[in-house]
């Protein structure tokens, strides 16, 4: 996958569009562990939503950076 | 031992004071705190990975810095699709014009008047998505007139940057010692559920009169906007909060229709005690007595939590299957009374039966709070606003001549510092346009900016030159954000603060390379105090927003409102006429002079206009029966006409024309009643069009009432007699 994408001549690191895509997919899994009744046995939910995000968000890093 | 007592009483209330102290004080400070700590990190974050200027990140962490998570989340998200729609908006303007700098400034004249309509129009962070859009377009098309082969740059940069800011302000927020909207809307909800339940019993047994219902109920109209905008930011907290959205705005809207209904049952017997009908008001009072019994149970306790009102639907469930036999004995020897007696009862009881069935509903959405999982009750409407064109194309008239006058004087007086003066004042006229009171906000701003540049000035040309590498920057910067985030943290200071922190984070000149120019700083402040003051000028002077002009045209507005319940389609307009109606009531409310009594005015004449709404709606589903006949239904069509012309202006000829018309409609009703084709629905319906004439026949004859409709217009041409205001009500 390459690094970097081109958009009107000017270069973009890959890794924004892919922030993105992990936003929605976050968003996606919130809203089912939300409805799952998941938060209620957590400790302290919002950071277990950021720490799910960085974890979606590293994967995908990987995915462009191994 | 007595050493000790008096140690003991002195440790006493510092204990309390500490416990109490995260409860009041300490949520400003919790608040400070975490300003502080976005702020520097997204600071960090931009200077670590070298972005053109981090001060952009750090300003707008102190944009939307906001003590709740869910209101910088929301205010965040709506600034991104802001910021991303006026960058499109902008390099599409220059990709057309870059060559010709006086065609740009025009056509982005344009597009900032049409974001403010746009943001006069929408409501809550909505509206700022608006404001984002327009002044976002100023940000980045200014500066690039200047340097067009950089505009795609300078536009990455600022996205870049501001969805930095965005990012560690909502992280910061969300996860440092949350304070979250949802946990107090449930706070909200609780309280308001009770309170309203104690107000209605209150009401029911005759413990309350006219001025302190009237008071409750300005304090319910305003929990009703506040409380959609919270969930509206809430929405983007947490699922749990997303998956219970619909329910609140069901809860909402059942909220309205139930304070509706009650101060119309109070409207209508005050009205019967106005006429002395002594004898019909006896009979109804054990009515009245008797659902006050349904909510009060014998111990006196009001349900705290959803969990706890179960019963009370139940109770409610019993009372509306008990209310026809209830009310049959109560008019119990009616027959021999004059017919316009047995109307009145009629037409009261019909009111209490549907406050009940508001009641129930209200209480259904409040316990179907409790399992978000299962179908909702009724399907939710939606949240219907009340958008003025009028004043909207006003607004964005102003912003473009506002435009292009600082733009025009930086032209042609070659100002090196004119673009900073363009950009502030065209923001403001952007951000207050949908403020009720625009002047004292800008003023507010101004007074903010002028600290904030005394602030900066100390901060960057006398702190920051003695210290060197960044933790040193953060402990030097820390106290003067310190002061700014605690003017936001107090909603009195909060327009001083958030002006106080723009011009501290605009003007401190944090650059990769740090500069050193005190005269560059004076110019950008300056130049920037001046576009404020440019704004100012412009809401008091270019159509201000509280002219008597425009004042009078809502309030008209107010008044017409019962023309939508008399031509729009008939699918959910029950809803959409009260809740824009009350929308309009609350931004006339937010901008009324509570001293001359134009408040109780504007109260009275919205009554009046729910009143005569409802009516007109249940005229016209009478009116659409099937087997009516046709002249019967021209009648009753012709009395729905009659009392639209009396609305769209009231005169005494058009009240004689709709009392005329109201009658005639009548006396088909009774005709077609007394004719026995009907089944038991269409007699529902025919006898509720029948209460309706009756109830807006009340409403014409009754003098007080019939003034409410005219008198305001008459003080607001004529200001200098606030009396007229106060007789009104």
């Amino acid at each position: 996958m390459p690094r970097e994408i081109e958009l009107f001549g000017f270069f973009l690191p890959t890794l924004l569009p892919m922030f993105l895509f992990a936003f929605g997919l976050q968003w996606l899994l919130d809203g089912l562990l939300g409805s799952l009744g998941v938060y209620g046995r957590v400790w302290h939910p919002a950071l277990f939503r950021f720490s799910l995000f960085v974890c979606i968000f590293g994967a995908l890093g990987l995915a462009l950076y191994s | 031992m007595s050493a000790i007592a008096p140690h003991a009483v002195a440790v006493a209330p510092w204990r309390s004071a500490l416990r109490e102290w995260p409860a009041s004080e300490g949520r400003a400070w919790i608040f400070v705190a975490k300003t502080i700590v976005a702020a520097m990190l997204a600071l960090w974050i931009a200077f670590r990975i070298g972005l053109d200027s981090p001060r952009t990140a750090m300003l707008t962490v102190f944009i939307v810095a906001q003590p709740q998570t869910g209101l910088v989340l929301a205010k965040g998200f709506y600034r991104i699709a802001g910021t991303l729609v006026g960058c499109a908006a902008t390099l599409i303007l220059l990709s057309l014009f870059a060559q010709q700098r006086e065609l740009f400034l025009g056509a982005l004249a344009l597009w900032i008047g049409l974001c403010t309509a746009g943001a006069t129009r929408a409501r809550n962070f909505r509206a700022y998505g608006f404001v984002l859009a327009g002044y976002t377009a100023c940000l980045i098309g200014l500066p690039a007139t200047q340097h067009p082969e950089l505009s795609f740059a300078i536009a990455v940069t600022r996205v870049s940057e501001v969805l930095l800011g965005i990012f560690c302000a909502g992280v910061v927020s969300d996860l440092l010692l949350p304070q979250t909207l949802g946990s107090s809307l449930i706070v909200t909800v609780r309280g308001s559920y009770r309170d309203f339940a104690r107000f209605v019993v209150h009401a029911l047994q005759g413990r309350l009169d006219h001025a302190s219902i009237e008071r409750a109920h300005d304090g319910f109209l305003a929990q009703v906007i506040a409380f959609e905008a919270q969930r509206d930011a809430a929405y983007f907290e947490s699922p749990e909060t997303r998956l219970r959205s619909g329910r609140l705005r069901l809860l909402n809207a059942d909220f309205m229709t139930a304070t509706t209904g009650i101060h119309l049952l109070h409207q209508f017997t005050e009205r019967l005690r106005r006429r002395h009908q002594q004898s019909t008001i006896d009979r109804l009072t054990p009515l009245y007595a008797a659902l006050a019994d349904v909510l009060l149970p014998a111990d006196g306790q009001l349900p705290a939590m959803a969990a706890e009102a179960r019963p009370l639907l139940a109770r409610l469930a019993g009372f509306l299957e008990r209310l026809p036999t209830l009310i049959a004995e109560a008019g119990s020897g009616l027959d021999e009374a004059a017919p316009s007696d047995r109307l009145d009862f009629d037409c009261d009881d019909n009111l209490l039966q549907r406050f009940a069935e508001d009641l129930q509903a209200y209480t259904e959405s409040y316990i179907s709070l409790i399992s978000p999982g299962d179908r909702l009750p009724r399907p939710a409407p939606p949240y219907v606003a009340h958008g003025d064109a009028i004043t909207a194309a006003l607004a964005g008239l102003r912003a473009t001549a506002v435009l292009l006058v600082v733009s025009a004087f930086w032209i042609v007086t070659a100002w090196p510092s004119g673009i900073g003066a363009v950009i502030i004042a065209c923001t403001l006229c952007c951000l207050f346009a949908a403020l009720p009171a625009p002047v004292a906000a800008a003023r507010g701003l101004a007074i903010g900016f002028g600290a904030g540049l005394v602030a900066s000035f100390t901060c960057g040309l006398l702190v920051l030159p003695q210290l060197d590498g960044f933790a040193l920057l953060v402990a030097g910067m820390a106290p003067f954000i310190m002061v700014g985030a605690w003017l936001i943290a107090n909603p009195r200071t909060a327009g001083i603060g958030a002006g106080y922190c723009l011009m501290f984070g605009s003007t401190i000149g944090l650059d990769n390379v740090s500069r050193y120019d005190p005269a560059l700083l004076l110019n950008e402040g300056f130049a920037a105090l001046l576009g404020a003051l440019i704004a100012t000028a412009a809401f008091a002077l270019i159509v201000p927003a509280g002219t008597r002009r425009l004042r009078l045209h809502l309030t008209r507005s107010l008044r017409r409102q019962v023309l939508l319940a008399c031509f729009e389609p008939e699918t959910g307009l029950r809803h959409r006429f009260e809740n824009s109606t009350r929308d309009l009531l609350g931004q006339l409310l937010a901008g009324a002079d509570r001293g001359s009594g134009e408040d109780r005015a504007l109260l009275a004449r919205a009554m009046a206009v729910l009143e005569a709404g409802r009516a007109v709606i249940d005229l016209r589903d009478a009116a659409t029966i099937g087997t009516l006949r046709i002249d019967s239904r021209s009648h009753l069509n012709g009395a729905v006409r009659a009392v639209a012309r009396l609305f769209q202006k009231p005169a005494a000829r058009r009240r004689q024309q709709a009392l005329a018309g109201i009658d005639s409609a009548g006396a088909r009703i009774d005709q077609a009643l007394d004719a026995s084709d009907h089944d038991a629905e269409e007699r529902r319906a025919l006898n509720r069009g029948r209460t309706a004439l009756h109830l807006l026949r009340g409403l014409l004859l009754d003098d007080a009432s019939y003034a409410a409709l005219s008198s305001l217009e008459t003080s607001l041409e004529t200001p200098s007699s606030p009396q007229g205001a106060a007789d009104a009500t």
